[in-house]
């Protein structure tokens, strides 16, 4: 079953008067499939929030349908599974964080445990839990998206719905926004990212879609859409003039052509991803919201619980090592998160085992150790499927 | 153009305009492309709903304009207690600090709760918080109900508030009253401290029919108390300063008259042998030819009808009139007292004299006469004979045996002025009644503040109801003038001229549409009729049976009626809609 379905989706808005003004959205087809990262690309104006308006039952389609989890965006049951970031934090001001995501596990009917413990790792994966007790009001817009993220998440929700989700962050939250989105991704969630920041969607995505005038005007993978399939890349060490004109020599008898040849830099973002991480490292203080890395534990780990996510996460750090345990499937790791996997296991076996992670701990504070954020990020995998 | 085509033509006007913007409403709500948001679900809907109104109270205190209220209301209560003055006496100033302290803040918690309402959707829409809401397993009819809530969870809150200060407010001034009597029966009266105590505690015991001077059952009470002869309680009492004894009789009215709950009894009007006069009466003029030429016949009516009913409430000299009330449950309680609560109008000014017979003093404005209460065939007959002062109301008591064993009591009043002056007792205004304690003060001030709450729960459920569709600023001048409308029903009323007063048997056209038009209004606009201030004041009872009817009315139907408008309103509504 999809997970969004739209068919020849429409909608108008009118004036006073009732006569059409704007065809925001027009016949617009669009599937997203259980699982899948899809990023929904635009320019302002160009009817992506509207749709995503029309898929939580914000706004009611002129003409057309749209399905979400096989039913009709107004019924309320599917929002139970539904996560939303709207493009701007609209949230209480008045309320401090811990009592604005309080808030907002009450109305998904989660007991006080379950929201307190929620709250607890939310916070601290978001990292506000400095300014945990303040209210939201006096927050910063960065600080507030993380708000809105967090929000977006305390119901462990099965589609994620963000909406220009990097707007107003700086590259720390960008990358840690981009982060949760790929992890949840990992663990089997369906994201739908709107926004108009490319690279965050080229980071991100799987399968993209560009409307323009409300209307859907190409989809397909990243690499489908992205590839140059005349060209061919190659990248060495640094090269002297002599070696670079042997190779160029060497292409012209292949009957290949030299398009151009340059240095690779880094991107302004790697770079300034170090310069920051180096200051957090050295402990500066900050009153703003500090980096952290990886997802909650009950996000897509409630299954298992915890203590027992970590544990079935070492057991697949421990077969990309040593090949699968006896009587059980390998798990299927992406290659390039092996390295990691490895060095992370490493560390891991170096240590003594936590009593904790002995035995299931039921209490909130005790389930949320850091360290489980790290290895969550690192290892990957958590739940290989998306809930049904 | 008549004056009376000009009216109706007006009314349609104004009804034209009412249905326009009925009409805009209902295309807002079920326009093109409109869908239903989310269904009826109520199991665990207790639990948003409470959510939701957390957040509301939350706000609610946390936000200026709903914190200034709520410190103004927090304020006015200790000021009006050190500011309440009245007449100068301790009855006065319970009289008036708890009129305005419950009026000021009655009426200010109603104009929180219009604007807190108002504000508490719209702005959420306005602001898209609801994004946050309506994006979750949220119902819309549990969004409205939950912010109902919280709006009265607050009101409820200052209320209780409110009422807990009136009361400790009230029973602050008695008790100051209490240690000012004991110091000066200490320093005037030449009491021993423990005699003092004792003479004030005794006011509380107080029992049976309050007379004036050495009869008083406060002197008995205290004679007994301290150990004093009768005649001793009356010397110390004569040596209090003037102002002291004054206030002393005046307490012993607030706690027998004001601090505890009285149900009330009055005469019935015998309005069918009085429209049988009129008719007769009507009929002999036409018969004899002199009905006034100038006059239609339903004025001529009206005129006689006046007459009549004002003789029936005129009692000349040496005239005997009697009532039989319905009502107070005979009593098996031995001391038991009741009251006749009464008005006497002299159409002209009586001159002080002396009466022929008994050579006996009598006051200027005041009016000889006795009222025989009960059977005079009973053991339990009660005569009161007295120069009454005229045109303020008077009570005198008398014992609860009075009422007949069928539950009626008999009064009759015996005009025997020697100035030969005519007294009206306006039964239409309320002018005649019997009381009789049936609850305490306490439970009648808790009943009180609960009436309070039933014309604001109207006020916050329009305030809702106009908050789905309208925005903030629009949805409380809106609603604030529904309040204003309905706050002045009795004068709209008057100027539409379709009271009785003006309307006979027979109306017009003209009076009709009028009378349906100002009637409909009355029913939509109508939030309550209980006076709460004035009934405290008078120490009248409340009464379950009238909360209870004025709850149903009110509190249930017409705001779960308002409600169930708004939660149709708003699960239709396109919360991310522009209007372009």
């Amino acid at each position: 079953m999809k997970v969004v379905e739209c068919i020849a989706l429409t909608k108008v808005f009118q004036d006073f008067w009732g006569r059409d003004r704007v065809r925001a959205v027009d016949k617009l087809d669009l599937d997203i499939n259980p699982g899948e990262i899809f990023g929904l690309l635009g320019p302002n104006g160009s009817g992506k929030s509207t749709t995503i308006k029309m898929l939580l039952g914000l706004l009611y389609p002129t003409s057309g349908s749209a399905r979400v989890f096989g039913r009709v965006p107004t019924d309320t049951a599917i929002k139970a599974r539904i996560g939303f970031m709207p493009e701007e934090s609209y949230l209480y001001r008045f309320l401090t964080a811990r009592e604005t995501l309080d808030y907002y596990g009450r109305l998904f009917k989660l007991d006080r445990f379950e929201r307190r413990r929620r709250t607890d790792q939310l916070i601290e994966m978001i990292g506000l839990k400095r300014a945990a007790n303040r209210p939201v009001g006096t927050y910063s817009k960065g600080m507030a998206r993380r708000i809105g993220l967090a929000q977006a998440l305390v119901n462990d929700p099965d589609f994620l719905i963000l909406d220009e989700p990097t707007t107003g962050l700086d590259p720390i939250g960008t990358r840690q926004i981009k982060d949760v989105i790929r992890i949840l991704g990992e663990r089997g969630k369906t994201v739908l990212l709107c926004s108009h920041l490319l690279a965050d969607v080229e980071d991100v995505c799987d399968r993209v879609a560009i409307m323009y005038g409300g209307k859907m005007q190409t989809i397909g993978t990243v690499r489908e859409l992205l590839v140059h399939k005349d060209e061919t890349q190659i990248t060495t060490r640094r090269l002297d003039a002599k070696a670079l004109s042997r190779v160029r020599e060497m292409i012209g008898q292949a009957g290949g052509e030299v398009v151009g040849v340059a240095q690779p830099t880094d991107r302004l973002e790697d770079l300034f991803l170090r310069v920051v991480g180096g200051a957090q490292r050295e402990q500066l203080e900050t009153s703003g919201a500090e980096s952290t890395v990886g997802v909650s534990d009950f996000l897509s780990g409630e299954r298992k619980g915890g203590v027992e996510l970590v544990a079935s996460l070492v057991d697949a750090g421990k077969q990309m090592v040593e090949g699968p345990a006896p009587g059980k499937e390998p798990v299927e790791v992406k290659p390039a998160k092996a390295a990691a996997r490895r060095e992370v296991l490493e560390r891991l076996t170096e240590k003594e085992p936590s009593p904790a992670a002995s035995e299931p701990v039921e209490s909130p504070v005790a389930s949320a150790k850091p360290d489980k954020a790290v290895i969550d990020r690192l290892v990957g995998g958590g739940s290989q499927e998306p809930k049904s | 153009m008549s004056i009376e085509n000009f009216s109706i033509v007006l009314i349609g006007l104004g009804v034209l305009i009412a249905l326009l913007a009925l009409a805009y409403v209902v295309r807002r709500a079920f326009g093109r492309g409109s869908g239903e948001m989310g269904g009826w679900e109520v199991a665990g809907a207790h639990r948003i709903i409470w959510a939701i109104a957390r957040t509301t109270l939350s706000e609610g205190l946390r936000t200026r304009v709903a914190s200034g209220f709520v410190i103004l209301i927090v304020a006015a209560v200790p000021f009006f207690y050190f500011s309440a003055e009245g007449d100068g006496t301790t009855t006065g100033r319970v009289q008036m600090f708890m009129s305005y302290s419950l009026g000021f803040c009655g009426f200010l918690l109603s104009l929180l709760a219009i604007l807190f309402a108002c504000r508490s959707l719209s702005q959420e829409i306005a602001g898209r918080q609801i994004f946050g809401i309506v994006s979750k397993p949220v119902p819309r009819w549990q969004v409205i109900v939950g912010k109902f809530t919280g709006v009265m969870a607050m009101i409820v809150l200052l209320m209780c508030y409110v009422g807990v200060t009136t009361y400790a407010g009230t029973m602050l001034l008695v008790g100051q009253f209490k240690s000012n009597l004991k110091a000066e029966m200490i320093s005037y009266g030449s009491l021993s401290p423990e005699q003092a105590d004792a003479a004030v505690a005794s006011l509380d015991g107080v029992r049976g029919e309050g007379r004036r001077g050495a009869d008083s059952p406060i002197i008995d009470a205290m004679a007994r108390a301290t150990g004093l002869s009768k005649e001793d309680a009356v010397t110390t009492l004569l040596r209090l300063p003037e102002e002291t004894r004054a206030d002393l009789r005046r307490f012993d009215e607030l706690r027998r008259q004001i601090l505890l709950a009285r149900a009330s009894i009055g005469p019935e009007v015998p309005e069918k042998q009085i429209r049988e006069e009129v008719e007769r009466r009507f009929a002999k003029m036409r018969e004899e030819g002199t009905l006034p030429p100038n006059l239609s016949d339903r004025e001529i009516r009206e005129e006689l009808n006046k007459q009549m009913f004002g003789m029936y409430c005129t009692i000349t000299t040496n005239e005997l009139r009697a009532w039989t009330l319905k009502g107070p449950p005979p009593t098996k309680e031995q001391d038991r007292i009741m009251s006749l609560r009464f008005k006497l109008t002299v159409p002209e000014m009586t001159p002080a004299a002396v009466h022929p017979v008994t050579g006996e003093q009598l006051e200027e404005n005041t009016l000889l006469a006795v009222w025989y209460i009960g059977d005079p065939q009973s053991a339990h007959f009660y005569e009161h004979i007295e120069a009454i002062p005229t045109g303020a109301v008077q009570e005198i008591e008398f014992p609860g045996k009075a009422v007949q064993a069928d539950g009626t009591i008999t009064i009759a009043f015996l005009n025997i002025d020697p100035r030969g002056a005519d007294v009206v007792i306006d039964l239409e205004k309320g002018a005649l009644e019997v009381l009789y304690v049936v609850g305490s003060f306490e439970l009648n001030l808790l009943m009180g503040c609960m009436a309070m709450l039933i014309p604001i729960a109207c006020l916050a459920a329009f305030g809702v109801c106009a908050s789905t569709f309208l925005s903030f600023p629009v949805g409380s001048l809106v609603v604030m003038c529904l309040f204003l409308i309905s706050a002045s029903m009795g004068f709209i009323k008057d100027a539409m001229a379709i009271t009785e007063d003006y309307i006979a048997e027979k109306p017009t056209t003209e009076q009709e549409v009028r009378t349906v038009v100002i009637g409909a209004m009355e029913w939509l606009l109508s939030i309550g009729d209980i006076a709460v201030t004035n009934d405290l004041m008078e120490g009248r009872a409340i009464g379950w049976a009238r909360l209870w009817g004025e709850t149903w009315r009110y509190m249930l139907l017409k705001t779960g009626i308002t409600l169930a408008i708004a939660v149709l309103v708003f699960r239709r509504r396109e919360l991310a809609a522009i209007i372009v």
